[in-house]
């Protein structure tokens, strides 16, 4: 078996195929790197200068009520992936600013394609790209005639005659074919590893971890699955032409047009409110409570009550903290419960599509490699979430800590003018990005991973049994 | 051209559809390119529906509030609620105006840039105009992937048809000695095998144009100059594609090489040339419209803070000196008439910096079609449909107008007429846009321009003699 590998590893380097498409690949994974590497320093750069920019703000506001500085507001920002320069995923689509502030909760705004044309609709060349969409193709040239050609030559044939079994003639040159391809993708890795380390070591680029490695193994057993494909197909092919145009019209069957259904399908599946009814129905359940029967005065006054209560005084005069701050904080801690309810059903609904359209990956293994790839880069949308969530968790901090303030910082009921230190809000903690762990990856996405291994397996025993069974002729 | 050889054209393109047509492959091929169309059709119908729905919804509600106030306008009734109403922001509030941009019935075949942006916003005056609140919610991962629509069809997928039915001519005659042989018949041989991809150009077109008008009579009312137009540009860019294989026909290649080199041009002009321009933008920073919009933030606080004295000073020279007299004595709604108004001209500033960068990119882009003839073609597409940047602008610039002139009143009418009568409400603009087209001879001119150059490739190629002797050898 080995024999057959060595001489078909000749065959292809002394053909012309195997050197331009090196050439290519080379010239292609250096333009797309030296692109995404800009990309990824220059959101890097911009994502410090606005994120100092706004905590400065933040800090020289000066001597401040805390509720005028609650409506006065913070910014959170997108942050950059270490390794988005390898898969940009989905971030020029999403928000990269969210807008903190009290009464209020908001989504990410000012996507990066919302500033473009429509020539930001197409494809954005990356090293994943590459893997996922050329890589493949490539493989298919490569591969259509290995078993297909050999045998309209009548060459296969004869071999088997020499005394060689077709399992091991098709498993040699598998191996050789598999040889070549994943060295053209460790080359490539390689190269874009280097160019992270040298070009975008201070955007975070560059740190080879177990994330990547992952990153790498999981596209390495994708590429494999499509060099086991494209066996098989050789191997039952009746010409190398005919090889090659069932290679290709699974290629773009599976690769290009299947991950474009499957987004849309989900989506119909699983639709989203319009902004309008989403904002009309929370101002509804803001105001006449969630059930529709507890209205906000009602609300307010209930707590009121019990502050008389629990201070054991007849007006909020009397009482010997700012109620205002108290009231307003109850009212957060409700209007907290209002948007859990309705964006979490918006969450839900997006995590459904999503889910959905990787059940895709039941038929088309290249929608499970790019969930993982995306996911193992920290740019797919369980990213987003999280940073909506952690950003989230920090407006509900900052605006207790003010409200908190405003009730036991020295004021009165009903004293708006009064005002803290302007050190007061320096000492408030700025806002920090806690990414998803390896093991968070693993729980999002471990289904892509049994699907892509799966069809691996499937794959490779149908070789065996093809292996036996193909036709000499 | 004499009788002969139109009668020799036709008879060799009769020949050439029953060849074509024997094939089981080519009925297989059309099945489902026109079922691929029938779905790409069906998923922008549904996209158009849902807007429709959306924006009639938002229409009926804001009618039916304007009748209740109204209502409650002319009601001689002293209530609370009555007199609620007269006060210009409770008004505004209540009546909750929307400015809609209603989906264009060609937006169901080129959906463009429309899904990322906000096709229903808010008019409230006193509300800021780059409010997040406005932004429609959508699935990231379907904004990557992109939308099945008949632009997307046409662009992606048609060519790979064309390519399936045409990847064997000449290659397979070649292959199989029969081109020698025809050769000796008909010395104009390129000519031949020209007609024969043009036969089956015809073909490949077919599905598209059939999904193309059972389509057009699904999204009736569409303007016919638009439909018109979108065919038109349909069918330049088959065309296109025609040249492409004419000008590969010249070099007589083997099956599989034409098959790999066609492939690679589709992949050349889908892919990589359209990324060439992210290559180009790799060091444009993401961030500057949230930075612009955070200076905003800082600017409504420090402008409340201002002293009460410059705020009178900033009203002076606005408004007349007697005008002045007639402002409130409570220093609050002074401070609250100075602070809208000046917020307003900073959010004019703010607006004018985002139209002038989202501007420059779509002249970026319009420069950029001239070596990008897919994204020139996609371009023209969306114009047609109004899903394009440029509406989006003009859409935005109209809302942003009506809005500002929409506040200036009310700000004042609340600073010097707090009470709003029945005659002042009947006054107030309701919103009314019409898209204007911007379907010009910018458009068109990279279209053409790509068209001639291509057809003067393949003219040369078709009759270089050097080509011809070189290309001998390939057969």
């Amino acid at each position: 078996m080995f024999q057959v590998t060595r001489f078909t590893l000749q065959l292809f380097v002394r053909g012309s195929m195997l050197p331009v498409f090196t050439v290519l690949l080379t010239l292609f994974t250096l333009l797309a790197g030296w692109n995404q590497i800009q990309r990824q320093n220059s959101r890097w750069q911009a994502y410090q200068q606005a994120t100092q920019t706004v905590r400065a703000d933040w800090e020289n506001q000066g001597a401040q009520n805390p509720h005028s500085s609650a409506h006065y507001g913070h910014y959170a920002f997108l942050p950059v992936s270490p390794w988005q320069s390898i898969d940009p995923g989905v971030v020029r689509f999403t928000g990269t600013m969210l807008r903190l502030e009290g009464h209020m909760q908001h989504e990410p705004v000012f996507s990066a394609v919302s500033e473009q044309g429509v020539m930001s609709r197409f494809p954005e060349v990356s090293l994943a790209w590459m893997i996922q969409t050329l890589l493949p193709l490539l493989v298919i040239m490569l591969g259509f005639g290995i078993v297909a050609s050999e045998r309209e030559q009548q060459t296969w044939k004869w071999q088997v005659l020499q005394g060689v079994t077709p399992k091991k003639l098709l498993f040699g040159k598998g191996l050789a074919l598999s040889i070549v391809v994943q060295s053209m993708l460790a080359w490539m890795v390689g190269i874009q590893a280097l160019m992270d380390g040298l070009l975008a070591a201070d955007s975070g680029g560059g740190s080879v971890g177990w994330q990547f490695l992952f990153w790498w193994l999981t596209q390495a057993v994708y590429v494999q699955w499509f060099v086991f494909l494209i066996l098989l197909i050789s191997s039952w092919a009746k010409s190398a032409r005919q090889a090659l145009m069932v290679g290709l019209s699974t290629w773009l069957l599976l690769v290009v047009l299947l991950p474009r259904v499957a987004a849309d399908w989900s989506a119909k599946q699983h639709p989203l409110p319009t902004r309008v009814m989403f904002n009309r129905q929370l101002a509804e359940d803001r105001k006449k409570g969630i059930n529709g029967h507890d209205p906000q005065d009602e609300r307010a006054r209930r707590f009121e009550d019990s502050l008389l209560k629990v201070y054991k005084v007849d007006s909020l005069s009397q009482l010997p903290v700012n109620a205002d701050g108290l009231i307003m904080q109850a009212d957060e801690v409700y209007s907290n419960q209002v948007y859990d309810q309705h964006f979490n059903r918006v969450r839900q609904t997006l995590l459904q599509q999503i889910s959905w359209a990787r059940w895709f990956g039941v038929v088309s293994p290249a929608i499970s490699a790019q969930q993982l790839s995306m996911g193992l880069a920290g740019t797919d949308v369980h990213a987003y979430l999280q940073f909506t969530r952690t950003a989230e968790d920090y407006r509900r901090y900052l605006i207790e800590e003010l409200n908190l303030k405003m009730a036991y910082g020295g004021s009165k009921t009903g004293d708006w003018d009064w005002t803290v230190d302007a050190s007061y809000f320096k000492d408030l903690r700025d806002y920090s990005y806690t990414p998803l762990t390896l093991k968070g990856i693993w729980r999002a996405y471990q289904r892509d991973v049994f699907l892509l291994v799966g069809w691996l397996v499937i794959l490779f025993a149908a070789l065996v049994w093809s292996g036996k069974r193909m036709p000499l002729v | 051209m004499d009788l002969i050889m139109v009668k020799a054209i036709l008879y060799f393109s009769w020949a050439e559809c029953k060849l074509l047509f024997r094939a089981k492959a080519t009925w297989v091929l059309l099945l489902v390119a026109s079922l691929l169309g029938v779905l790409a059709l069906n998923q922008g119908k549904q996209i158009y529906t849902f807007r429709t729905i959306a924006a009639d919804s938002v229409q009926a509600q804001q009618e039916r509030q304007r009748r209740a106030v109204q209502t409650l306008m002319e009601a001689a009734d002293t209530t609370a609620e009555k007199q609620r109403i007269e006060e210009p922001y409770y008004l505004d509030f209540r009546l909750a105006p929307f400015a809609i941009k209603r989906p264009e019935a060609l937006s169901a075949w080129a959906v463009g840039q429309s899904d990322i942006y906000p096709a229903i916003v808010s008019l409230r005056f006193n509300q800021p105009f780059f409010s997040p609140t406005q932004q429609e919610f959508s699935n990231p991962l379907q904004l990557l992937a992109g939308n099945f629509d008949v632009a997307y069809y046409l662009l992606f997928l048609f060519p790979l048809l064309f390519l399936a039915l045409i990847y064997a001519i000449p290659g397979q005659d070649i292959e199989q000695g029969i081109y020698q042989w025809q050769r000796i018949y008909y010395r104009p041989i390129l000519r031949l095998y020209a007609l024969r991809i043009a036969v089956r150009w015809v073909v490949a077109t077919l599905p598209f144009h059939l999904c193309l008008w059972v389509g057009s009579t699904w999204i009736l009312p569409a303007p016919m100059a638009s439909l018109l137009s979108f065919w038109s540009i349909s069918v330049l860019y088959q065309l296109f594609w025609l040249l492409v294989a004419w000008a590969v026909l010249a070099f007589r290649l083997r099956t599989a090489t034409q098959a790999v080199v066609l492939v690679s041009i589709w992949l050349v002009l889908l892919f990589l040339i359209p990324a060439l321009p992210q290559t180009m933008d790799a060091r444009q920073t993401d961030f500057s419209t949230n930075l612009a919009t955070t200076k905003f933030r800082t600017a409504s606080e420090s402008i409340w803070q201002q002293p009460l004295t410059l705020h009178r000073a900033f009203l002076a020279t606005r408004y007349s000196s007697s005008q002045i007299a007639r402002l409130p004595t409570d220093s609050n709604q002074v401070k609250y008439l100075s602070w809208g108004l000046q917020m307003m001209s900073t959010e004019g500033d703010l607006f004018k910096q985002v139209s002038l960068q989202r501007e420059n990119a779509a002249a970026t882009e319009m420069q950029r079609l001239w070596y990008n003839p897919i994204a020139a073609f996609y371009q023209a597409l969306t114009r047609v449909a109004q899903t394009d940047m440029q509406s989006q602008l003009d859409f935005e610039t109209a809302v942003f107008q009506f809005r500002d002139n929409k506040a200036v009143r009310l700000f004042e009418q609340e600073a010097f007429q707090p009470r709003f009568r029945l005659a002042d409400f009947q006054q107030l603009p309701i919103w009314q846009w019409k898209p204007t087209s911007r379907f010009t001879t910018s458009t068109w001119m990279p279209i053409v321009s790509w068209l001639l150059v291509l057809g003067i490739i393949v003219i040369l190629l078709h009759t270089l003699p050097q080509l011809q002797k070189r290309t001998d050898g390939n057969v």
